[in-house]
């Protein structure tokens, strides 16, 4: 029953969203497909967090990889948009899931800063490269997203679709991923990851999968962001964008994909409507992380289940 | 009989609005503006803004261009280049503005400058970095303009000066930022014209708080003159950190971002001596009567201290950017002789000795910049003051 409401509602989000993308001006499509560019980073960390119950601060790196390897791909292989995506996202997921193995043994807190140093890694390593990424400043990405009975991707309406389309798929494999077996032992990891070990889960091997997952996820939506907006930088890929894909994912709770995607095009429509704040809008970012974490899905004085897990302190 | 008075007040208000019309004489002329009044950048965005309203209301009291007003609408850009790209976007789709004066800073420039070229909107930036019109990887810049000094301007002061006081071996310590960096390229790529060699290097964070193992380690190579690259209080630090080293020291130079009130502040004493390129507003007193800048600089010094800005925003080296972009804008709307932007771009690009407060702009359309060596003065710290240096 609940289950079926849950579909019926994120059948009429998309559905909303994909209308939205019909009617609304150009430049009112660029916001939102801002916000959806941040959303599939939320899900793509609810891979880790949600399920897997680590916090990553990593997204931004395994985001800018994506934006970057397909921006130096695509001169060299032009047309082979679908090649490059296959082959970044292959890449970027053995390369989070090597990451993960590790980290695997890392504790809460420690876990969360060895995936910070991933991203700040990940920085100085665009910053180390600048005859090849233009270092701080970024660079222009000219060559434009091919595919296959569409041609070259331009135009914020096709880029709109792109986004939604890479949303939805995040969304259908999130779910398909937490009823499966798989699903099962991420979250047995998340609530207590002694008894998962003792009832014969291989933790690392099932982390390092959904940390992979999540991983190639954002690779995709860097790629095509980097695409959209035509331009690169190492800022648009730090600790910030990782930083903001957890506060939203907080707010609409890990582990579930209504929530969160609400949370991100809710709130971020609602901050970009307060300009006139100011310096103050950084306050409101304060404001809403510290309700969420006090009254929100997992938050400490909430009554009854948080989310599906009653594991203390779960939700961090 | 009740209709006749509402009618009588009716035509009435007609006659007076039709007389306000004609006052103003014809529709205005939108200008869109774009800066960082908030994030990191907010305190060169947000006077950028007020320098601009105040610039406009000026234009707009000599008449306006060709009788016809100018209207500013501006966004705050967060510091942030996505959100410079929607919010050009809104100028330009929603509200229909002619041109675009900003945005703030160099990543938000690049961001804005993919959609500005490809849509033939002229935008005359006011952005430290040279990259928006530096062309090559960083796209062409047909319809981009900017009103800041090249780094390479900047660069090839500091090197004559150096060159005047028989200074050759020096050692740099940049910031690890695009500033930073675009710093570091031009000091090493003009060094061999101008007969300097760079004997050390060092990087800097600009948010952090103490350089001094590095200058200390610029200083093991023995230069005649360490030049700072960095915007914003990490210049202070880096002087402070200068000071505090024993024994005999070279000559201290600061990079053109520098000369503000705020960094004689921070540095305290220790700001003593240190020698930076400046715009002229750093020291309009002293300037020659033969300097063509003078009167404009000095009227402009005037409105801002009228306009109560100096109080909030002591004047800087950056505060006539905003200014110049819209004197820019005027000398091109007026050479156009139409609001129209081919026509517009067209105009701005073969201005010739427009006068304003960062300098006398030449434009070409191989530099739409304009500004020359000429425009720079070479700053020196004396009392807790700037001065020209000899």
């Amino acid at each position: 029953m609940a289950a079926a409401r849950a579909r019926a509602a994120g059948t009429s989000l998309f559905a909303l969203l994909a209308v939205l993308g019909c009617v609304l001006p150009d430049y009112e499509l660029l916001a939102v497909s801002q916000h959806l560019f941040l959303a599939v980073n939320v899900m793509a960390l609810n891979f880790c967090l949600g399920l897997g119950g680590q916090v990553s601060l990593a997204q931004g790196a395994f985001c800018g990889l994506g934006a970057y390897a397909s921006a130096l791909l695509h001169p060299e292989l032009p047309g082979g948009s679908l090649a490059i995506a296959a082959v970044v996202a292959t890449a970027v997921y053995a390369l989070a899931a090597a990451v993960s193995r590790p980290l695997e043994k890392l504790g809460e807190g420690f876990l969360a800063m060895a995936t910070l140093a991933v991203t700040l890694i990940f920085t100085n390593l665009i910053l180390s490269l600048s005859p090849l990424t233009g270092g701080t400043a970024g660079m222009m990405v000219d060559s434009k997203l091919s595919l296959p009975f569409l041609g070259a991707i331009t135009g914020d309406k096709p880029y709109y679709f792109l986004f939604l389309g890479l949303l939805l798929a995040s969304v259908l494999v999130f779910a398909r991923v937490r009823a499966s077996r798989l699903g099962r032992a991420l979250l047995a990891c998340h609530d207590d990851p002694e008894a998962a070990s003792a009832c014969g889960v291989n933790r690392a091997a099932v982390r390092s999968l959904a940390f992979g997952l999540g991983g190639a996820l954002s690779a995709l939506a860097g790629m095509l962001q980097a695409h959209y907006s035509g331009f690169v930088s190492p800022g648009q890929y730090s600790l910030e964008l990782s930083l903001k894909a957890l506060l939203f994912l907080v707010i609409g709770g890990p582990g579930r994909i209504l929530g969160p995607i609400a949370a991100v095009l809710l709130l971020e429509t609602a901050l970009s409507k307060i300009h006139f704040l100011g310096e103050a809008r950084v306050l409101v970012h304060g404001l809403l992380l510290g309700l969420a974490l006090l009254w929100g899905p997992v938050g400490a004085f909430r009554t009854g289940r948080a989310g599906f897990t009653n594991a203390p302190g779960a939700g961090t | 009989m009740k209709l006749l008075p509402a009618l009588t007040l009716a035509a009435l208000l007609c006659l007076l609005a039709s007389a306000f019309a004609a006052q103003t004489a014809g529709e205005p002329i939108l200008i869109g503006g774009l800066f960082a009044e908030s994030g990191p950048a907010a305190f060169i965005g947000t006077p950028t803004r007020l320098v601009a309203e105040m610039t406009i209301a000026d234009i707009n009291a000599k008449g306006g261009v060709s009788g016809r007003p100018l209207k500013l609408i501006s966004y705050d850009t967060e510091s942030d280049p996505n959100i410079a790209q929607r919010m050009a976007r809104q100028l330009i789709e929603a509200d229909k503005v002619l041109a675009i004066v900003g945005p703030s800073t160099t990543g938000e420039g690049l961001a804005v400058k993919k959609y500005t070229e490809e849509n033939h909107i002229p935008a005359i930036m006011t952005v430290g970095g040279d990259p928006v019109i530096a062309g090559g990887k960083f796209g062409p810049f047909a319809w981009t303009f900017k009103t800041p000094q090249r780094t390479s301007t900047a660069v090839e002061k500091i090197y004559a000066y150096l060159a005047a006081q028989k200074i050759t071996k020096i050692a740099v310590l940049t910031a690890k930022d695009a500033f930073g960096q675009d710093g570091l390229e031009q000091l090493k790529a003009l060094a061999p014209a101008s007969g300097v060699t760079i004997a050390a290097e060092e990087s800097l964070d600009p948010s952090g708080t103490d350089f001094s193992a590095q200058m200390f380690k610029l200083l093991e190579a023995k230069p005649q003159a360490v030049v700072v690259w960095t915007i914003g209080p990490a210049g202070a630090v880096a002087a402070k950190n200068f000071a505090e080293l024993p024994g005999a020291k070279p000559l201290l130079v600061q990079c053109h971002g520098q000369p503000s009130p705020k960094y004689l502040e921070l540095a305290g004493a220790a700001a003593e001596g240190t020698l930076m390129p400046g715009t002229k507003l750093m020291a309009a007193g002293q300037l020659p009567d033969s300097d063509p800048q003078k009167p404009v600089v000095l009227r402009f010094i005037a409105m801002y201290d009228e306009r109560g800005l100096e109080k909030q925003f002591p004047l800087n080296t950056h505060s006539g950017y905003a200014f110049d972009a819209l004197t820019l804008l005027r000398a091109g709307l007026e050479k156009a002789g139409k609001p129209d932007r081919d026509a517009l771009r067209g105009a701005l690009e073969s201005l010739t000795g427009v006068v304003g407060v960062s300098g006398v702009f030449n434009l070409t359309p191989e530099d739409h910049n304009g500004l020359s060596v000429d425009s720079l003065v070479m700053l020196k710290v004396e009392h807790g003051r700037f001065t020209l240096a000899q």
